[in-house]
């Protein structure tokens, strides 16, 4: 079929402007860090028969890419009485979801008096209620424990908000008024997204505007098919492993298989561990979405819609913990197993095109979050922190050190603001030395920090991975360091006993956190690395001399 | 060129990578713009080249020319080169211990989610040469363990041995407290006569550790070699009979001593692009509209600057070349659209312009310089809209068939559509790309482009002008003659400009007030400091002009926004506060509560404006077109014989019915159907629509 190659571009460009739109006023008027500083959160269009995603704002969370079209198919599919002016609230992990911080707003989007698409957002909020101040609890073992399970209700009802489900929401979380801010800010996207939707098809007409959406699919499909047609034919493994589950300490395997014929793509987890006690279960959908994350990593220039999934085949991970089903928790799901599900995909490419891809990424978000009273401001917080880590080398060069995850695009808070908001002072916030994995392209450093409570009392918790097994080197290179975590109470330092996972922790003022996150895995034999760039690491206080030789296999000495 | 020029005259010099644009406005409001080539070897000894060069085409000696001058105001991308060219100096760095690392963590930011390949730019001060010292302030500024100096001793030693040129101090919480920087730098001052040194609560102070590094390090790189040049041109300048002092343009867009600078070359890095302020506001009293949205159109990027109510959008956040600098800066939304953008088909099989370009050279396939790719310029070229031959006064002749080839072979064959419909495609997505720009700057702040008047500029923008402005609804589109020196012209229009921000926090509703009267004694006393700063350079107390200003957010938001106050007053500063947030984002929080995040103080020493010549109405004389050629005009006339004009014969008052071109030294105007082109009293063009009829589709 023959489209205007013109107006098709100026369509596509079009819809990713209304989604990026909506992203900006999501991002400035919420009150979550975690959103307003963090990008956690995505808005889009999607399809109002199939769900399928139509476009997405460009700085949207990547992992919500594949979630928040499941998400919308599931409303469609439970809630038929949807009317023009409608906003459906739900965070429900089990139906297209992740974990419940990520809540999700859907409205109807009428044009010409009838039902056009579906606008949507999710957006992370600092807490959902729980037994945990954050939600990133790590020893649920129903999702009852992890805070407020919400179904698809109508939060809003033809542009009236129910009161009813405001105050049942409110009354069940943390800092209620805060979240009411991440609520309107949610609501706000929406219709900041109405407007400028309505402007561009007033502009180019809702008809065109159908057909162009059909050819971008089709054309997004093409493009992936081509890349995908690059890797060669054959059967590839990716193995990963999650910590623990966070009860029982024993480590969670991803087995993913991945097959390559012609254009065509297929993935099965078969022979993953089955569904866990702790939070560490996945939803399906999640899970699936994250090998489309991954796969877009991998190809990045092909453009967001259900065009560029279409190939991709995943075979349901039936009777594993990659397909949690209620009331398995599920809080870790978001942030960690996603992580390892794609760390598990870039082991399977590299084993099939390791010229073409990178070594493992530090794979974990490092989510730490302490709630407290603060006695001098007579107020209850919660400081929520997310952490970089190295990247993996590749063939070009090096890692990034303290990259952002995979998972988004976040920015970390500056530590003068925390100490602003937060009874804490942080005692260091550095590079993780010697924390790279060597390689002829080594990765990246992780980070290292310590922060101590100044006053009054607070809760720490931690979800975190890669502590039990490093992130893995390709073609010869070594794993990053391990991530490593230490609590300092009354004077005596103790280790989380699942290493990267703990909750509970009460703090007093002295006692301290400190945490270590991994470095990037090692492209290539470390024999290989230019002694130069050894030698330039050890100036830099990277590396000692004695981990050089170690890992090198060479004497350098420090100039 | 022998000119009369009527005394006295300012001058406007703008130094760029290549070339140096020096503009001269006489006291009559006849402007002369001069082009030299740009010497980056010897800085100096290029600009003295532009002025000579200035002072033989009008028959003058260097020293007539200076002597006669009231006004002498420099840009320069001095700063800047030395940023992009990694050319400054040999920097350290002394950091609160535990904190070295800051500048390379660079808080994790990655800006693309797709690309985690890509390395960050090197730091500028390598991990070796980033020394820690014994100390800490807690959020409030107080002292939480006292400066250690003998760590400072042992990093002032280390810092000696490494040699190095300058030193960026920047220590935790320094912009609440400057004590324990203070200290330190007596220290080195002592310890490394010589060293240029750069504190983080005299640079930039504001919150966040990289921001305020990162800003406090690119200072203390480029300082050594910015100010002594400036210095040094100063005093030749005086020298050769410049009356007053030499002005330098900042990032914020103002005019600034070069003493008043030396201690924050930082601010220059924008000095530029900033300057093309002073042009906007010229442009928009010769208009009538005073608000304006400039598009800025070179050969591979558009700049986008929005000026409503005469005021221009300001931000503190820049990226230049990866380093980040939090300084006041005008807001320039830069996209990658210029006249060198090249298109191709994409491997989905989709039309795409940009954001590559093809740069001066190659530069486009018609240039005829071994370009392969097809450009806008190409495009344009095929459709009429540029003649072929000389071109850009002769430097380069544009060819046709070279043109026509490259959209061939790489667009109409491969989409299996015509040449003309490839070209116009091209443009219609490049003019989109420009049209996303506009709507980031207005309609994503709260600004309806309906009420704007659109400036084009930049060599390539006037063709691109109409065409944006009707797809955003503007009312009309204002074409300076001189889009090509645009910056060194708007030097020429300037005021005295500083900006103070102080990194605050309180609420705004404190009952009690004791927040409120803190506040007002801080603004006294950065006023009492900036009047002093007036008076050193001589401003009349009528010249000076004060703008108090807030960023004010709801607690617990992390996005602030500015709010302009006349007093110091919880009621009026909610509502100034609530009615920008209703703007910007629609609704409101109710019974949100307001804290204050910054105090901001502009300070400005009024210059005499630029008189906006109304010459003589010679609107009975009707131009003459000097022939008549097809040009493809939108998507609903296709291509028209189309009379096309010599700029240079068009008087203030004439009008031209459109379809028609225009063409000009350093650019082309389109005039489409509907459209009216008239010459302005300042002598530039207005392209005014009959009716918002759209061509679009």
């Amino acid at each position: 079929m023959s489209f205007d190659p013109v107006l098709l571009a100026v369509i596509q460009n079009g819809l990713r402007q209304v989604a990026s739109e909506m992203d900006l006023v999501h991002e400035k008027t919420s009150f979550s860090p975690v959103i307003s500083e963090g990008l956690d959160r995505a808005n889009g269009i999607y399809h109002k028969d199939t769900g399928e995603v139509i476009a997405q704002g460009e700085t949207g969370l990547p992992s919500f890419i594949g979630v928040m079209q499941f998400s919308t198919q599931h409303i469609i599919r439970l809630r038929k009485d949807l009317e023009d002016g409608d906003v459906i609230l739900v965070n429900d992990p089990y139906l297209g979801g992740t974990h419940l911080m990520d809540v999700r707003m859907l409205a109807p989007f009428h044009y010409a008096g009838k039902l056009w698409c579906y606008l949507s957002n999710t957006g992370h909020w600092s807490d959902t209620g729980g037994m945990v101040p954050g939600g990133f609890t790590s020893t649920a073992t129903e999702i009852q424990q992890e805070g407020l399970r919400i179904p698809p209700v109508k939060l809003v009802r033809r542009g009236e908000i129910d009161a009813d489900i405001l105050a049942m929401v409110l009354g069940n979380i943390r800092v209620p008024e805060e979240r009411l801010g991440d609520l309107r800010a949610q609501l706000g996207a929406l219709k900041v997204g109405a407007r400028r939707l309505t402007e561009l098809l007033d502009r180019y007409g809702a008809d065109v505007v159908e057909a162009a959406i059909e050819e971008l699919k089709a054309r997004s499909e093409r493009l992936m098919r081509a890349h995908i047609a690059t890797i060669p034919d054959g059967v590839f493994e990716g193995t990963s492993y999650c910590d623990s589950d966070g009860v029982v300490f024993e480590k969670l395997a991803i087995k993913l298989r991945m097959e390559v014929r012609g254009d065509d793509i297929s993935f099965a987890f078969t022979g993953s561990s089955p569904p866990c006690k702790g939070p560490m279960n996945c939803p399906a959908d999640l899970a699936t979405s994250a090998i489309y994350v991954a796969m877009k990593h991998v190809f990045p220039d092909v453009p967001i819609n259900a065009g560029c999934f279409t190939p991709i085949r995943v075979t349901p991970p039936r009777g594993t913990f990659l397909d949690a089903q209620y009331p398995r928790p599920c809080a870790g799901a978001a942030a960690e197993v996603c992580q390892r599900v794609m760390e598990a995909v870039f082991i399977a490419v590299g084993q099939a095109m390791p010229e073409r891809v990178f070594a493992a990424p530090f794979g974990t978000s490092g989510n730490f979050s302490l709630g407290g009273y603060d006695p001098v401001e007579d107020r209850r917080y919660i400081m929520y922190m997310f952490s970089g880590g190295g990247y993996g080398g590749w063939p070009e060069g090096d890692g990034l050190t303290n990259g952002c995850s995979t998972l988004s695009i976040a920015k970390t808070q500056p530590i003068e603001i925390l100490e602003q908001h937060f009874p804490v002072i942080y005692e260091e916030y550095a590079l993780r030395e010697g924390s790279a994995g060597p390689g002829e392209h080594r990765g990246g450093f992780g980070l290292n920090y310590r922060v101590k409570l100044l006053r009054g009392e607070a809760r720490a918790s931690f979800v975190m991975d890669h502590g039990v097994t490093g992130p893995p080197g390709l073609l010869g290179g070594a794993p990053g360091g391990m991530l490593a975590i230490e609590v300092g109470q009354h004077g005596t330092v103790s280790l989380p006993p699942h290493v990267s996972k703990g909750e509970g922790y009460v703090l007093e003022p002295g006692d301290w956190v400190q945490v270590r996150t991994p470095g990037g895995g090692g492209y290539g034999e470390p024999a290989a690395r230019d002694p130069a760039l050894i030698a330039r690491d050890i100036r830099r206080g990277y590396i000692t001399p004695e981990e050089a030789e170690a890992d090198y296999g060479r004497r350098i000495a420090a100039e | 060129m022998t000119q009369r020029l009527s005394s006295p005259w300012r001058i406007g010099v703008d130094v760029g990578g290549t070339f140096t644009d020096l503009v001269l406005v006489d006291a009559a409001g006849q402007v002369l713009p001069f082009k030299s080539p740009s010497n980056p070897a010897d800085p100096e000894a290029g600009v003295l080249a532009a002025v000579d060069l200035a002072a033989t085409r009008l028959g003058l000696e260097r020293r007539a020319l200076l002597q006669g001058c009231t006004l002498f105001v420099h840009g320069s991308t001095i700063a800047t080169n030395t940023l992009l060219e990694r050319k400054g100096a040999r920097v350290g760095m002394v950091t609160t211990a535990g904190f070295r690392d800051s500048l390379e963590l660079r808080r994790g930011i990655r800006h693309d989610p797709w690309n985690h390949r890509a390395p960050y730019p090197e730091v500028l001060v390598p991990r070796s040469r980033r020394h820690a010292v014994v100390e800490r302030l807690d959020a409030t500024g107080a002292v939480l363990t006292p400066l250690d100096e003998a760590s400072v001793h042992a990093a002032a030693a280390a810092l000696a041995a490494q040699q190095v040129e300058a030193v960026a101090i920047c220590l935790l919480h320094a912009f609440r407290n400057p004590v324990h920087e203070q200290r330190v730098a007596a220290i080195l001052r002592a310890a490394l006569p010589g060293v240029a040194l750069s504190l983080s609560s005299e640079v930039a102070p504001v919150i966040g550790e990289f921001e305020r590094g990162s800003t406090t390090v690119v200072n203390a790189f480029v300082a050594p070699r910015v100010v002594p040049y400036l210095q040094a041109l100063e005093r030749r300048l005086a020298e050769d009979g410049l009356p007053h002092g030499l002005l330098l343009v900042q990032s914020n867009g103002g005019a600034i001593a070069v003493a008043e600078v030396a201690a924050r070359p930082v601010q220059l890095v924008l000095s530029g692009p900033a300057a093309g302020v002073g042009a906007i506001r010229f442009f928009g009293r010769d208009s009538g509209s005073a608000n304006l949205i400039a598009i800025e159109v070179g050969g591979t990027s558009c700049d986008v600057t929005l000026s409503h109510q005469g005021i221009i959008g300001m931000t503190d956040q820049l990226e230049v070349d990866g380093h980040h600098l939090a300084i006041p800066a005008v807001e320039i939304h830069t996209v990658g659209a210029g006249g060198g953008t090249i298109a191709r088909r994409d491997a989905a099989g989709m039309l795409q312009a940009g954001p590559q370009g093809a740069g001066a050279r190659p530069g486009p396939a018609c240039y005829g310089l071994g370009g392969e790719y097809p450009t806008v310029t190409d495009c344009q070229l095929i459709l009429g809209r540029l003649r072929p031959g000389p071109y850009a006064g002769g430097a380069i002749s544009l060819d046709l068939g070279r043109a026509v080839a490259a959209v061939e072979t790489h667009l109409a064959v491969p989409l299996g559509i015509s040449v003309e419909a490839a070209a116009a495609g091209v443009l219609r997505l490049v003019e989109q790309t420009i049209q996303h720009a506009v709507e980031k700057v207005s309609i994503e702040r709260g600004y309806n482009p309906r009420d704007f008047t659109l400036i084009a500029c930049g060599g390539a923008g006037p063709l691109h002008g109409p065409a944006t402005a009707r797809a955003m609804g503007c009312r009309a589109v204002y074409v300076p003659r001189l889009a090509g020196v645009f910056c060194a012209f708007g030097m020429c229009n300037t005021d005295v400009r500083q900006d103070h921000v102080r990194g605050w926090l309180s609420p705004l509703d404190n009952p009690a007030d004791p927040d409120l009267a803190r506040m007002r004694t801080a603004f006294a006393e950065l006023r009492a400091e900036a009047e002093a700063g007036l008076d050193r350079q001589g401003f009349a107390a009528a010249d000076r002009r004060f703008v108090t200003a807030l960023d004010l957010r709801y607690a617990g938001q992390q996005w602030p926004i500015t709010v302009v106050v006349e007093e110091i007053a919880a009621a009026p500063l909610r509502a100034a506060f609530e009615a920008a947030y209703q703007q910007l984002y629609g609704f409101l929080q109710e019974g949100g509560r307001i804290e204050v995040v910054s105090l901001r103080l502009a300070v400005i020493g009024g210059l005499p404006e630029l008189a906006l010549e109304v010459a003589a109405d010679d609107a009975a004389a009707t131009p003459v077109p000097i022939e008549t050629r097809p040009v493809w005009l939108d998507p609903v006339h296709g291509v028209r014989p189309t009379p096309v004009f010599d700029g240079a014969t068009l008087r203030p008052g004439q009008r031209i019915p459109g379809p028609a071109v225009v063409d000009e030294a350093t650019t082309t105007l389109l005039v489409g159907v509907g459209e009216t082109l008239r010459v302005t009293g300042a002598d530039n063009y207005l392209i005014e629509f009959a009716e918002a009829a759209d061509v679009r589709a």
